[in-house]
């Protein structure tokens, strides 16, 4: 065996870090899929009724709906009556602080690395957490903080009791339930999420950031995220995924609605990283989301930022409709895959206000044998005058077991359209490596050192305590892999 | 896959035909034709939505105006007007094929070094050849491919054996007469080109007459070890005229093949060239220019399936689209496991003139091997008004610098063709259609 080989067999054996299980009880609904069940759950959440209705013509919408085969990937079909769609720990703490959270689930999120406390003393940075484990949100800080300001920072389930206007208002108007087979099924079901509203002219004075947490086995996970900005206001808010490890595939169905007013700023960070699956490629996250955000007004503008080195299976295409005139979308991603890993990911860019702009920079690193899929539309409509698009996807390619793709779709109708898309391929190069060696850097340092490089434009977008994160989740993620 | 009912009025039709054409052809193609069949029967059609006719119709456009078992008339093309309707400043061997099938007797050509006759006659008089060579492309995924083999029309056979150049280039000159009624044509040509030969083909397609007509046309081209092939078409149909083309090309080690697509006119153009690169150190070269105007409609698929390593592609596609004319441009470019050390670069540029002109372009890069360079480029839209401007500020007027910038976007591509005679009367019509 070569070294090159040796080195990638130690990776591709490196295991899940973040695999423990944490022993809570959990309250369940019984397995399966039926208007009883949605019904079930909307009783145990106390919904409105008008909710409870949505829900329910959503799942009828989901009946007529198949499971898309467009995507680059191939799975094994969950099924949908095998799936708990309802799972909340027993002990629903009553939160005013920390201490009173379940000590178990303090230590979960201390493993993960994201001690609440340790978050509360970030000297200068303030980051509110509204950590949710499984469906049930269960601490959220800072929010006296934040509602000086008029800022809504809570649980879905919460934002429903305190604010049914505002959520009835924007339910489902960016990711209508007729939008595809997951957001329908979402729609039907989801358990809970996170809702943000930024008032008009407020700048939020810390970053807003959520760590989901897969836990209970066999339970399907259907977030919905909902961030409203009014007029002239700014957020930036962070999402963080990891999952402890598990033999049997995991359903992942979330949702995130973003609503951007007029001159409004929206910049949405990810860190992904559910468990993958072992190397070969047993278990594992089926990641579905639907992300979408529109930019309403003029000068709106809306950054998706997003790392992904987990899931065994993601289809993902944070988008956005550029509706407001001036309006500017972004989406950076960095994507990984190892072992037996698939990803279909891109982004959506939908030009319908006149000059808009858009920026499309995406980069695929795929190991083992796994395939990473670029799939993208940049569409400008007839009355987009004078839109501007720059998309951008690299790939690069470690081993000769896996595959990189792209998909780049370009539709025009107007004339002024400006729009570019480049996309390379390649491998870390030989000489680039021993560059590094021969100034004393080894093997493995060097390619994370090149990878990071390679990341750098999008890793630049994340904000600081993230991109700490992020790239500490490359080096481990590529360790060794040598092209 | 569901079938609408006015697909199952064409299908059937077809299957009426098809048993008809079966029955007449020699047994080597015929097999070939069954085979085909099936696997038409089996899917259909396009549909609307199909992947890869998702920006191009035509299934509906044939289901709407043609009838496949309307007899295709004779076609009554005089010598006169055969020189009229191809440049006749290129020296060149004609082979004309009159509403699908191959006319010898408006052809002039002198098949020196080469050989040539109808694909009916080479079953019979080179029979292992053909054997050897139809349908034998590993891609037979396409349903027009396969419709065209179904009902496999009498089209050109070239061969050039081992070691021969044929010097002077050869037209395949298509010309649908549409005067009589119109005209579904569904011609099979096949170039072979042995171990290091080298020969030039040119293909031109014109109408006559106002009425419709369809080309369902497949051109099979083997280069093999070390041969030479350049491969252009020149699409400039009647108004009326509904193209649909498979440029089936399969490569061995060493050789290298260029292709040259460039559409002027038509209802609606697909071309599908696709390259299997069957052996190491082959280089593929595309190049493609659309200048379209009215409401023509064209679609450029190209696939390059990379297997072997070391090998090369270069692609280049530009459109200029004015009035409501529409562009779509699909670039595939597939690596396989082990197809390492591939060079693999692909560009596609358009202008659009108007604003109900549109393109949809997807350039798509698949690869499953790491040791490879591998790019894409795309840029849409409109004559840099900063070059419009630094023309308009040394004097020379609107229409001028407008016309000079589009003549220099589209004639770039033209270098790419190794006959001067054709070159140059290409760039006449750019001129034309610039405006300069």
């Amino acid at each position: 065996m070569s070294k090159d080989d040796q080195i990638l067999e130690e990776f591709t054996q490196s295991e899940y870090k973040h695999g423990f299980v944490t022993d809570i009880e959990q309250e369940f609904a019984p397995k399966g899929l039926n208007e009883d069940i949605i019904r079930f759950i909307s009783a145990k959440k106390e919904e409105p009724e008008w909710l409870l209705e949505w829900r329910l013509k959503a799942f009828r919408h989901w009946q007529t709906l198949t499971e898309p085969e467009w995507p680059n990937v191939d799975y094994p079909k969950p099924d949908f009556q095998d799936l708990h769609y309802y799972a909340a720990p027993k002990k629903k703490p009553e939160l005013e602080s920390l201490d009173q959270v379940d000590p178990e689930l303090l230590d979960t999120f201390k493993r993960l690395g994201i001690s609440l406390e340790e978050q509360k003393r970030l000297s200068g940075v303030k980051v509110a957490v509204d950590a949710v484990l499984d469906s049930v949100s269960v601490a959220t800080t800072f929010r006296e903080t934040l509602a000086e300001q008029g800022i809504i920072f809570c649980s879905f389930s919460e934002a429903v009791k305190d604010h049914p206007e505002l959520v009835k208002k924007y339910l489902g108007s960016v990711v209508p339930y007729t939008d595809n087979f997951y957001a329908a099924l979402n729609s039907a079901v989801f358990s809970d999420g996170s809702f943000a509203y930024i008032p008009k002219g407020v700048h939020c004075p810390m970053e807003l950031s959520t760590y989901f947490r897969i836990n209970a086995a066999n339970t399907g996970q259907f977030e919905r995220t909902l961030i409203v900005a009014e007029e002239g206001s700014k957020v930036s808010y962070l999402e963080g995924c990891t999952a402890p490890q598990r033999d049997e595939n995991q359903l992942h169905a979330a949702v995130v609605e973003i609503f951007v007013e007029k001159e409004a700023d929206v910049k949405y960070s990810t860190v992904q990283n559910w468990f993958p699956g072992d190397a070969e490629g047993k278990g594992g996250i089926y990641n579905f989301v639907t992300k979408r955000g529109i930019c309403n007004g003029s000068h709106a503008k809306l950054s998706w930022t997003q790392v992904e080195t987990g899931s065994a299976v993601t289809w993902k295409y944070p988008s956005c409709v550029l509706k407001g005139d001036y309006s500017i979308g972004e989406f950076y991603s960095v994507a990984v895959t190892n072992n037996l890993q698939q990803a279909d990911t891109g982004t959506k860019m939908i030009h319908i206000g006149k000059n808009t702009k858009s920026r499309i920079v995406s980069k695929g690193v795929s190991a083992g044998k796994s395939q990473n899929s670029y799939r993208g539309l940049v569409k400008v409509l007839k009355r987009a005058e004078g839109a501007r698009n720059f998309s951008q996807c690299d790939s690069l390619l470690m081993g000769d077991q896996c595959g990189a793709h792209t998909f780049p779709y370009i539709e025009i109708d107007n004339k002024t359209a400006h729009v570019e898309h480049e996309a390379t391929t390649s491998k870390i190069g030989e000489d680039q490596l021993f560059y590094c060696n021969q100034r004393g850097i080894d093997t493995e340092a060097a390619v994370a050192l090149i990878v990071n490089g390679y990341c750098k434009e999008v890793l630049n977008q994340l904000p600081m305590e993230f991109a700490v994160e992020a790239q500490k989740l490359l080096a481990l993620t590529l360790e060794g892999s040598v092209g | 896959m569901s079938m609408t009912l006015s697909q199952k009025d064409a299908m059937n039709q077809i299957a009426e035909v098809h048993e008809q054409t079966v029955a007449k052809i020699p047994a080597v193609v015929a097999e070939k034709a069954k085979a085909a069949w099936e696997a038409l029967a089996a899917e259909g059609l396009p549909a609307p939505k199909a992947e890869e006719y998702k920006y191009t119709p035509i299934t509906k456009q044939i289901e709407k105006h043609f009838d496949f078992t309307a007899e295709v008339p004779a076609g009554k093309l005089t010598a006169e007007e055969v020189e009229a309707l191809r440049f006749a400043s290129v020296d060149a061997d004609v082979f004309v094929v009159e509403n699908g099938v191959f006319n010898p007797a408006i052809s002039h050509f002198d098949a020196a070094n080469y050989t040539a006759c109808s694909l009916a006659e080479a079953a019979d008089q080179h029979a292992d050849l053909l054997a050897a060579h139809f349908a034998k492309h590993p891609h037979q995924e396409d349903p027009f491919l396969q419709l065209n083999t179904a009902m496999t029309a009498n089209g050109v056979f070239i061969h050039v054996s081992k070691n021969k150049v044929v010097e002077k280039p050869i037209l395949l000159l298509h010309i649908n007469d549409t005067r009589e009624g119109q005209v579904i044509a569904q011609p099979r040509n096949m170039v072979i080109a042995a171990q290091s030969a080298a020969v030039t083909v040119f293909e031109r397609y014109r109408t006559i007459g106002e009425q419709k007509s369809l080309n369902n046309v497949v051109t099979e081209v083997f280069a093999e070890a070390n041969a030479n092939v350049n491969y252009y078409k020149i699409e400039d149909e009647g108004d009326a005229a509904y193209h649909v083309g498979n440029t089936m090309i399969v490569q061995s080690r060493d050789s290298v093949v260029s292709t040259f697509t460039m559409t002027l006119n038509g209802a609606m153009v697909r071309n599908n060239i696709n390259f299997v690169l069957d052996g190491e150190n082959i280089t593929s070269n595309m190049y493609g220019l659309s200048l379209l105007k009215g409401t023509s409609h064209v679609d450029n698929h190209t696939t390059v399936d990379h297997t072997h390593p070391n090998c090369e592609s270069n692609e280049l596609y530009k459109g200029v689209y004015d009035e409501k004319s529409a562009g779509v441009f699909n670039g595939k470019i597939f690596v396989r496991e082990g197809a390492q050390k591939t060079n693999a670069f692909q560009s596609n540029k358009n202008i659009l003139l108007t604003d109900d002109a549109s393109i949809d372009t997807k350039p798509q890069l698949e690869i499953w091997a790491d040791d490879v360079k591998c790019s894409h480029g795309c840029t849409n839209g409109q004559l840099d008004p900063e070059q419009l401007f630094y023309l308009r500020a040394r004097g020379i007027d609107q229409k001028t610098a407008h016309g000079m910038l589009l003549y220099a976007f589209a004639a770039d591509v033209l270098e790419n063709i190794h006959i001067d005679a054709l070159r140059e009367e290409l760039e006449k019509i750019i001129h034309e259609r610039a405006g300069y």
